[in-house]
This record gives C-alpha cells, sequence and structure tokens, in this order.
C-alpha cells in the first residue's frame, strides 16, 4: 500500500478545503509540522483512520468523549443548516490505484448530530481502467480495504509514536495484539481457518456415514469417538484457560516480587538502623565519660599546664620573697632547741653556754611570724609537685583529647548514616502490615499457580491418553467401515480430509516457527541500525516466542523485555513494526506499507532521532511524520535534509481557532522554528 | 490469491490431489466471500469430485 493524497474539506479545525501530497519511491519521506497546540497534526492522522476505516476515535481519545467531526466554524457559518466535511485519500496497492471518500453531515441546533451520509470507492486497475461508477456499499467497501490493511492490523502502521512502545509491554492485552498482527499479516490465521474448517468437515462427514450405514456397531463407535473428542476438547479448552491464568499469575507474582524485594531492602535498613542506633548509644556513653574525664583533669591540671611556661619565673621570684624574710631558722628548729637544749643548727649544747641559750631565747622572743613562708612553701611544693609529673599530664590531657574527638566525630557520623537510611526506608517502605500482607498475597498466589500447574499436569497426561484411545477407536470405526462396500467412497473421503487436516497441522507448525524466527532476525537486525552505538550491545536479540509475544534479549542471553527504557522501547516496537512490513514484503511482494507516524520523536533521545531518519527511510515505502516544533528543530531538519529523502515538507498554520490551513513548503527551505 | 512463497513451497510438497484442495480451500478462506459451513460444503464437493476422478482413471 501506497499512500498518494489526501482531501480535507471541513474536517476538524480543516476550514475549507485542503490537500496534502505524500512524497514516495526514492525520496519517501513527508512530514508535516504542526507547531501550535490545536493546529491540527492529529486532525490529520484522525482524517487518514477515519477515511480508511470510518473510525471517528483514535487510540488515544477517551471513548466517552463525543468528538465533532464537521469543522465548527463552518458548522456556525451555516446557522442550524447541514453542513458536511469530507476526507477524501487516494492509494495504491497491487498495482491498482482506489480513491476513497467518506462524507459526514452535520447539524447544530441544541447539540450537534453528525453522522456518515456516504462512503465511495473508485479504482483504477492495472492497465489503467478506471470504474466508471463509484462503488458505495459500505459493507462490501469495508471488505476490500480489510483485504489490503486489515483493521487488526493497522495500529502497526498508522499509530501515535507516544503510545507505540506498548507493543514492547509484557501485558496480556498487548501479547494478544502483537499475536493478532503477526498471524493476520503474514496470513497464518488462513492456515488456523483451514486446519479448523477440515476439523470440522471431517467429524460432520463421520457422524454423517456413521449414520448412513445403519450399522450399530458404527453408531455406537462413533459415538465413543465424539464422546472422546468432546472430553479432549473440555480437556484442552479448561487447559488453555488454566495456561491463560497461569500467563497472568505469573505476572502478578513477578509485581508482588518486586515489590516485596523493594521492601525487603527496607527490612535490611531496618536492621542496619537498628545495629546503628545501639552504636549510637554507646557512643554517647562514650562521649559522655571522656567529657567527664577531661574535665576532672583540666580542673586539677589545666591552670599548671597553662602557667608551666611561667613557673621557673615563679620559683625565683618565691625564692627572693623567702630571702627576705627574718625567719631563716623556722620556729619548729628554735623550739626543738630549746627543747632539746641543744642547737638544731649547729649542735651546741645550750646548758654549757649562757651565751647560746641567751641567743636561742633571744631568737625565739624575736621570732616575727611570717604568714607568707607557709604559702611560698606550698606554693613550690605544688609547683614542683607538678613538674615532676609534667609530661606525664600533658599527654593524659591530650590522649583524653584525642579520644573525645574521635568519639564524637563517629557519633556525627552515625547519625549522618542514620538520617540517610531513615530517608531511603520513607522512600521504599510500605507499612509492615502492608508488608505482611504482601508476603501472604505473594505465597497465596504463587500456591495458586503451583496448584493450576499441577492440575495441567494431569490434564495433559489425560489429553495423551484420551488421543491414545481416540486413535484406536478411529481404528475400530476404520475397520468397521471398510466392512460396508457400499461406504468405500465415503471413506476415501473422509481419509483425503483427515490427511488433508494432518498436512495443514504439520505446514501450520513449521510455517509459523520459521516465520517467527525470520521476524526476530529481522527486527534484531533493524534495531541495530536504528538504537545508538552505545545501547547497541545492551540487546542481543528481539525474539517473537512460540505465543507470539516479543521478547527481548540481553547481551548476557537473559530476557530484559520488563526492565528496557521507555526509549529503547519505542525502538524496539519501530523495529518489530518495520520488521513486519519487510517480512510481509518478502513474502508477498505485493504488499508493502507505509510508516504514519505522529509524534514520532516525542521520547526518543537525540542520537537515536538522527538514527531513525537516517535508517527508516532506507526500511520502509513510505514515511510520513506528524511532528510539533519540538521534535523538528534545526538538527533534525539538517539530518532529514542529509538523507537526500526528503520529498515534501508541509505546515499546519493555525488562522483562528477552528481554523487551520496546510501550507505546502519547498523542501530547500527551512521549517523549523526552534533550535 | 496469492499466498507467501514460503508457504507455496511447503504447499507443494503436498501430492498434487492434495495440493488442488489446500490452495482451493486457502482461496476460499481468504475471499471472505463464504461462511464456514459454505467453504464446508464447497470443499467436500471438491474432494468428492477428486476422489471420484481418481476412481475413474
Amino acid at each position: 500500500m501506497i499512500l498518494n493524497k489526501i482531501k480535507l474539506y471541513n474536517f476538524r479545525q480543516f476550514y475549507g478545503q485542503h490537500e496534502i501530497i505524500f512524497a514516495k519511491n526514492e525520496k519517501n519521506i513527508t512530514v508535516i509540522l504542526g507547531a501550535e497546540n490545536g493546529a491540527g497534526k492529529t486532525g490529520i492522522f484522525r482524517a487518514l483512520i477515519f477515511s480508511l476505516f470510518g473510525e471517528v476515535q483514535i487510540a488515544q481519545d477517551n471513548p466517552h468523549d463525543d468528538l465533532h467531526i464537521v469543522n465548527l466554524k463552518a458548522l456556525d457559518e451555516n446557522d442550524g443548516r447541514p453542513t458536511e466535511g469530507w476526507v477524501s485519500i487516494e492509494f495504491e496497492d497491487n498495482n491498482q490505484i482506489y480513491q476513497l471518500k467518506r462524507t459526514i453531515r452535520a447539524i447544530k441546533r441544541n447539540g450537534i448530530d453528525e453522522r456518515t451520509i456516504k462512503v465511495e470507492l473508485c479504482h483504477t486497475d492495472q492497465d489503467g481502467n478506471y470504474s466508471p461508477e463509484a462503488l458505495t456499499d459500505e459493507y462490501e467497501i469495508n471488505e476490500i480495504i480489510e483485504s489490503i490493511i486489515t483493521s487488526d492490523t493497522k495500529d502497526f502502521f498508522f499509530f501515535d509514536g507516544e503510545q507505540i512502545d506498548t507493543l514492547a509491554r509484557t501485558d496480556t492485552d498487548v501479547k494478544k495484539e502483537v499475536k493478532n498482527g503477526i498471524v493476520k499479516l503474514l496470513k497464518i490465521d488462513e492456515l488456523e481457518s483451514a486446519i479448523d474448517i477440515l476439523s470440522g468437515l471431517f467429524r460432520s462427514e463421520r457422524s454423517r456415514i456413521a449414520s448412513d450405514a445403519k450399522s450399530l456397531d458404527l453408531a455406537n463407535k462413533e459415538k465413543e469417538i465424539e464422546s472422546i473428542e468432546a472430553e479432549v476438547n473440555q480437556q484442552t479448552t479448561l487447559k488453555n484457560k488454566r495456561d491463560n491464568e497461569m500467563v497472568i499469575l505469573r505476572e502478578k507474582i513477578n509485581e508482588l516480587q518486586d515489590n516485596f524485594d523493594q521492601n525487603a531492602e527496607v527490612n535490611d535498613l531496618i536492621e542496619r538502623r537498628n545495629e546503628i542506633e545501639n552504636a549510637v548509644k554507646i557512643n554517647q556513653q562514650l562521649v559522655t565519660t571522656n567529657k567527664k574525664m577531661l574535665k576532672d583533669t583540666l580542673l586539677n591540671d589545666g591552670v599548671n599546664l597553662l602557667l608551666s611556661d611561667h613557673y621557673i619565673d615563679v620559683n625565683n621570684y618565691l625564692d627572693e620573697v623567702a630571702a627576705d624574710q627574718d625567719d631563716l631558722v623556722s620556729i619548729t628548729a628554735i623550739n626543738k632547741t630549746l627543747n632539746d637544749m641543744k642547737c638544731v643548727i649547729c649542735g651546741n649544747e645550750l646548758d654549757k653556754s649562757g651565751e647560746h641559750m641567751h641567743h636561742v631565747e633571744l631568737l625565739k622572743n624575736n621570732f616575727k611570724s611570717d604568714e607568707l613562708s607557709p604559702l611560698i612553701a606550698l606554693v613550690q611544693g605544688s609547683i614542683s609537685d607538678f613538674q615532676q609529673n609534667e609530661n606525664e599530664i600533658e599527654s593524659k590531657v591530650e590522649n583524653e583529647l584525642i579520644d573525645f574527638n574521635e568519639t564524637k566525630e563517629k557519633l556525627e557520623e552515625e547519625n549522618i548514616r542514620l538520617e540517610n537510611i531513615n530517608d531511603r526506608i520513607k522512600e521504599l517502605a510500605l507499612t509492615e502490615d502492608n508488608l505482611a500482607d504482601l508476603q501472604k498475597d505473594l505465597v497465596n498466589k504463587k500456591k495458586e499457580y503451583d496448584d493450576l500447574k499441577s492440575r495441567n499436569y494431569y490434564a495433559e497426561e489425560k489429553i495423551s491418553q484420551l488421543i491414545k484411545d481416540k486413535t484406536k477407536a478411529n481404528r475400530e470405526f476404520e475397520k468397521l467401515l471398510s466392512q460396508n462396500k457400499s461406504l468405500q467412497r465415503d471413506q476415501k473421503v473422509l481419509n483425503f480430509i483427515e490427511n488433508l487436516q494432518n498436512e495443514f497441522t504439520h505446514i501450520f507448525g513449521e510455517y509459523s516457527n520459521e516465520m517467527r524466527v525470520r521476524l526476530g532476525d529481522e527486527a534484531t537486525n533493524i534495531f541495530k541500525k536504528l538504537i545508538s552505538q552505545k545501547d547497541r550491545d545492551l540487546i542481543s536479540q528481539i525474539n517473537i516466542n512460540n505465543k507470539y509475544e516479543i521478547e527481548v534479549i540481553g547481551w548476557d542471553g537473559i530476557n530484559i523485555t520488563p526492565d528496557i527504557s521507555q526509549g529503547q522501547r519505542q525502538i524496539v516496537s519501530l523495529s518489530f513494526i518495520t520488521a513486519l512490513s519487510r517480512v510481509a514484503i518478502k513474502s508477498f511482494e505485493d504488499r508493502s506499507f507505509p510508516l504514519f507516524m505522529d509524534t514520532p520523536f516525542g521520547r526518543i533521545s537525540g542520537e537515536n532521532r538522527d538514527q531513525l531518519i537516517h535508517n527508516i527511510p532506507k526500511l520502509t515505502s513510505q514515511w510520513i511524520l506528524l511532528v510539533t516544533d519540538t521534535e523538528l528543530t534545526r538538527e533534525e531538519e539538517k539530518t532529514f535534509k542529509e538523507t537526500n529523502r526528503l520529498g515534501k515538507w508541509y505546515r499546519l498554520n493555525k488562522i483562528e481557532e477552528y481554523h487551520s490551513e496546510v501550507e505546502e513548503v519547498n523542501t530547500s527551505e527551512s521549517i523549523a522554528t526552534r533550535g | 490469491m496469492k499466498h507467501s512463497e514460503d508457504l507455496e513451497k511447503k504447499l507443494s510438497s503436498l501430492s498434487e490431489n492434495e495440493h488442488e484442495i489446500a490452495i482451493k480451500l486457502l482461496d476460499y478462506i481468504s475471499k471472505k466471500q463464504h461462511s464456514r459451513t459454505r467453504i464446508q460444503q464447497l470443499i467436500k464437493s471438491d474432494i468428492q469430485e477428486t476422489v471420484w476422478r481418481d476412481e475413474k482413471e
């Protein structure tokens, strides 16, 4: 499919008639810039979806919103009279050209009443023969469009870039969407239908033959087979239902486990917090003890330490003061001399010399009790005591100060760690009650999962036994049938149907596996081209597994689908879509699809944008982009021009509310408004 | 209706009669013109004709 042009008349913001011609062939990029909000960028996207599929709403709309299609300015001007709006597109597919036009009529009275009134499809065949009359049967037209691009696969080629990352998500709904897209586009669903049709035909023929044969044995055997088949179907349905439940349960378990693991971190943090709190208590006690010891030491020796440099001077001074005193001989010595009658200094006997006796008595009488002497003795004694222990005291004070500082610093560090841990706990933690509920829920879900797994194990065994029983009953049925000569041709027909059904089942298995592998390899190659160099080695392979889910495999072989970033997911999704289109082109030569993207670069980094701009035009037949001014800066404009693939530039100008116009700009000119 | 080249290759491994019926069946399905029951009737008639032709030969 190649889009040639789109025309809009009074459609959404577009007042009057406007036309956009899409670039194709060598220069296959069309860029439509809607710089202002409400200029109609998404209106163009909506017009394309409306014209092809008749859908008014697109994925990004709220389904409850009542959207109006006909331009409101035109509607107001018509003042209560019916107003028409339409979209017409021209596209090519399989060498045929189609022109499709949908017209909608609106009337504004109390509210706005809108309805599609006309759908017309004209086509020109590969020999240039133009259909003179347009096809107007909406059902028939939709069937034709569906055969060109199914509504199931449209979202792969016409999409909102900001939402495209959902394809590489792990949700159950998205997986279904991906599976539908693949099987429809690669026509794998037709093989499934063929198997289903043959299987139904085989059963109805067998039943008819058994009834026509008028043989009780044959009828009973047929009933037996039918009953086995019914049980196989029932068991298989239940098993598939449980398989689906298991997928959902596995997702829930992973989610709960993540949540729980996060809270297990909280438990670790709480343990660490308790340890630190104990250490803080011990260190607080140590700080108090150290402080007290230091205080005592300083009270005892602080003054001495401060004055120690002056003590020599103090001692000298005190010696001088002492020398000035008259009490060179102490009163104690005088009293002892008089008591012993012998001089304690010279040893003279006092009773032998009256003169000596007189002199000592004179000393005692004249002794001036000087109050300074004991004080001097005390001070000098203290100084002497201090000087003897000075080094020891200094070292003691120094050690006590070091201990005090170290303990205090340690305490401060622990308080900071405590604060950080508390912040982290606040960030992560659920309440303890919730954590317990979470654990309980997780245990229950795991139990439920294991229960389903074990029930499916028994179901598989049962199905396997039933199939053996069915094979045996089938052989017996055939034997009975072969005994009836008149039913031989019927038997041949039945065998033919059965053989063909088996062949189709075999081909289906092989073909779908090959397609999945090819799709995965193609998506991986494209991804390597689209992603920036630095992220290239993070992802080693994109796989499409046997349930048709996209799996992203990391460099170490581990499935990292849930862990990749939104930007990477967007590029994985784009790679998958492009791969799907390329595999479809290779498999069906006449099939090609444009990539029509609204807001393509929203979450994509600058480097990756450049990669996309350079590579997507080489990988797809047509690339149409609806961009905002922040997506198309001068940098992107330069890159677009470098590709040499830029075919059309358009700018959407908002004249006033509900009045936008399409302006074509020469591709040599500049269109970007931001640096 | 054209089928994928890979599928065509796989179908070509069928016997001539089976191949003919398989292609017809896939065409009925891809044209989306008939209901499932109608396709069963059409393909049954095709198979009967093939079996009858074989017997005749």
